[in-house]
């Protein structure tokens, strides 16, 4: 037997290499990979500045991180006063350490689930907004990372009953229930999410009573929600279907209640189904919180506009938009990651199998 | 719950189901009620009686003719049209876009099948509108040469940060012999195949595509010989075009955002497709002495086809939904004109939001319902022998 290395080259002479066209096409590829690479490095590391007071410090042919140490606090924090910053720091301590006991093996994690409900409100009213105790920031200043990271987690969060319910409605046996929320699911699913936003942003003011206005980001959170539950909605259709048709009757010889059927028996086979595309609906969302720089507000992505307009660091939009790339594409990776692993945890639990001898 | 008899379960069941009607109804009274109330002390007027009034703007992209002294009704369409202009294009360049990526995944070769994963994982976690802006304000707005110096590719054809300009083609004497051969070349080349699969039916195969080129090749004599049409060159104003028809960068900019981001979602369903076709039938193709390339032609795609057109579809309505995008590069789609500067002139918030919405879902159904039916066809193909000649 050949060692190691040589049956290796072997392998990959033949897997490159094998044949003229193969050979030809692996050598382009070579080209083209190394033209982009080295392109790309020489601009963002060899040739880059990364100390500098303003755009003269720029070379051609070079990136400019100067920029973006500059205006890092625009990034994460949008126009929130420099000396309140230490509250958003807090604010994302506190979701975070909220977020621990999930990791933790422990039981009854669905209460801890439905104290978020409570907590993240509450912390994003008296941390973030202030006004009880602390100096109240109206939401126009709120911004950057930090904007990014709200509107996703109270967005998903909120979207997670509405989707339930959608889902069970849709499946329900009474005609005007199903009804409701089939259209409700198909309407969203079938309008871009821009528009809900102008809806929330330029008609839902005419929907309240004389005098009485809501925030706009309680609006925007609430449009989104809206938008998001309907896909959520119809990942767990999918679920549904897949759950074996003796577990409903299994619950009801039982003598179960629709409530214990539905909280005890179907949806946690439901959700251990829809892992993963419950992850990957959770990455679009967050990808779809870049929208509300249409409507004005300034979120991660919506910070290169202005931080790119200033006069000192004008024209600086490619090093603004190719960071805000990275910093997405770590969080959306990230949370990629995280669904897979628990999706395998999930899936080394016992089985519910449809026939048990 | 076991214990309550059916009929008191039944009314029960239609009690809950008027309760929530009325709450619905009651909701939507209050909710009607606020906004009356409103617009009647913001003196905005109600209905759609301003789809009639005079627009007043202008509209930098146009597949129709448009001026300013043209109706908000008219701006309606113009809109949509330019949505549907990205929309197709879109569709297009992503559909050939993720074939080959999601192909070159499951290339026997590893580096390009790296390449391809690469590319994947890096677009789709990168938000759709961080691809459009990044086309537009880094790709498009530094390459593309300011107006003064605009690209001219033969054929009149000029390239600029402006935009692509196309000259006008005015008709002139002998157009209609044009479009008239047309027509005929078209049904000749309808009647053709129709003869082609009958014949294939019976068994025999007949070679046609001499006769497909000679028909293609009679229209294009007729222009080249008889010149029906006159290409007029555009002018270049001070600040744009005059004359041509021109194409903003920012179609250019929605279109490869929008082809590349969901290039990478179909390449994975075409990838998974692809491995869900049964082993078997691979090796059956192998057995028979079908190369790889005909294995794939003839066996794999049109299997994989059948599983590949729903999630597809569903990515095809993402890009018509996704091409609202444009409205943060200004380019003039529904959303932008109607949902935007409409809205803007006109007041008319919940009317414009309306039709906008309204648009949106019937645009939405009518892709789905024509995705089905291509479905069905597909489906429907199983039974069909596949035509011998074609592999060699």
């Amino acid at each position: 037997m050949k060692p190691r290395l040589i049956r290796g080259i072997a392998v990959l002479k033949e897997n490159l290499f094998g044949s003229i066209p193969n050979a030809v096409f692996t050598l382009l590829l070579v080209w083209g990979l190394a033209v982009v690479t080295i392109g790309f490095l020489d601009w963002a590391v060899f040739n880059a500045v990364w100390r500098g007071e303003s755009r003269d410090v720029a070379v051609i042919g070079g990136a400019t991180w100067a920029y973006i140490a500059a205006k890092i606090r625009f990034y994460l924090y949008g126009f929130y006063p420099p000396d309140q910053i230490w509250r958003i720091n807090l604010y994302c301590l506190l979701i975070l350490a909220s977020l621990a006991p999930l990791v933790l093996r422990i039981k009854a994690k669905i209460w801890i689930f439905m104290s978020y409900f409570l907590v993240w409100p509450l912390l994003t009213v008296v941390l973030v907004s202030g006004g009880i105790g602390l100096t109240e920031v109206s939401s126009k200043d709120w911004g950057g990372l930090s904007l990014t990271l709200i509107l996703s987690l109270l967005g998903l969060l909120c979207s997670f009953p509405l989707g339930v319910l959608a889902a069970l409605g849709r499946r329900s046996r009474l005609p005007v229930i199903r009804g409701l929320s089939t259209a409700y699911i198909e309407f969203f699913r079938g309008i871009p999410l821009i528009t809900i936003l102008f809806m929330s942003s330029v008609v839902v003011p005419f929907f309240l009573p004389a005098g009485v206005t809501i925030d706009k980001i309680v609006r925007v959170v609430v449009g989104m929600s809206l938008f998001q539950s309907a896909y959520l909605a119809e990942v767990l259709r999918g679920g549904f279907q897949s759950v074996p048709k003796s577990q409903f009757e299994a619950a009801d010889s039982l003598g179960m209640s629709y409530f214990q059927k539905t909280a005890l028996v179907i949806m946690p086979q439901v959700l251990k189904a829809t892992i993963s595309n419950i992850g990957g609906i959770s990455i679009s969302f967050i990808k779809d919180t870049t929208l509300v720089l249409i409507i004005g507000m300034f979120d991660l992505l919506g910070m290169v506009g202005p931080t790119s307009a200033d006069t000192d660091w004008l024209g600086m939009e490619p090093e603004g938009y190719v960071f805000a790339g990275l910093v997405y594409w770590a969080i959306c990776f990230a949370v990629s990651k995280t669904t897979a692993v628990i999706e395998r945890r999930a899936h080394a639990l016992p089985v519910a199998t449809a026939r048990q001898r | 719950m076991l214990n309550v008899p059916p009929i008191l379960r039944r009314s029960r069941n239609v009690a809950v189901q008027i309760f929530i009607v009325v709450v619905l109804a009651l909701f939507f009274y209050a909710v009607g009620k606020n906004y009356l109330d409103n617009i009647r002390s913001r003196n905005i007027g109600i209905g759609f009686g301003f789809l009639d009034d005079t627009a007043g703007f202008s509209i930098s992209q146009t597949l129709i003719p448009y001026t300013e002294s043209d109706t908000f009704g008219r701006t309606f369409f113009v809109g949509l049209l330019n949505t549907v202009l990205a929309s197709a294009i879109s569709i297009l360049l992503a559909t050939v876009l993720g074939f080959v990526l999601g192909l070159l995944r499951l290339s026997n070769n590893w580096l390009a099948a790296r390449t391809s994963l690469g590319l994947v994982e890096l677009t789709r976690n990168i938000p759709p509108l961080l691809h459009v802006l990044f086309w537009y304000q880094v790709a498009f707005l530094r390459i593309l040469p300011p107006l003064e110096d605009a690209w001219r590719l033969p054929g009149a054809i000029f390239i600029s940060r402006k935009g692509i300009t196309f000259p006008e083609i005015h008709a002139t004497r002998g157009v209609g012999y044009f479009w008239l051969s047309v027509v005929l070349c078209v049904c000749a080349l309808i009647a053709l195949s129709w003869y082609r699969r009958r014949e294939i039916r019976n068994g025999r195969h007949r070679r046609v595509w001499p006769f497909q080129v000679g028909i293609i090749v009679v229209p294009i004599a007729i222009v080249a010989l008889a010149s029906p049409f006159s290409v007029v060159p555009p002018e270049m104003g001070r600040f744009r075009f005059t004359s041509g028809v021109t194409f903003l960068p920012e179609l250019f900019s929605i279109v490869a955002a929008m082809s590349t981001y969901t290039a990478s979602y179909i390449a994975e369903i075409v990838r998974n497709s692809i491995i869900g076709v049964p082993k078997g039938q691979i090796e059956a193709g192998s057995s028979l002495g079908f190369t790889r390339a005909q294995q794939l032609r003839l066996i794999i795609v049109p299997q994989a086809l059948r599983t590949m057109v729903p999630p597809v579809t569903n990515q095809y309505l993402n890009i018509i939904k996704n091409t609202s995008l444009g409205v943060a590069i200004a380019y003039p789609d529904l959303t932008a004109v109607f949902a935007g500067t409409a809205l803007n002139q006109s007041g008319r918030a919940l009317e414009i939001m309306f039709m906008v919405m309204t648009t949106y879902l019937m645009v939405n159904l009518v892709t789905s319902f024509l995705m089905n039916v291509y479905n069905a066809k597909i489906i429907n193909k199983k039974g069909q022998s596949i035509d011998p000649r074609t592999v060699g």
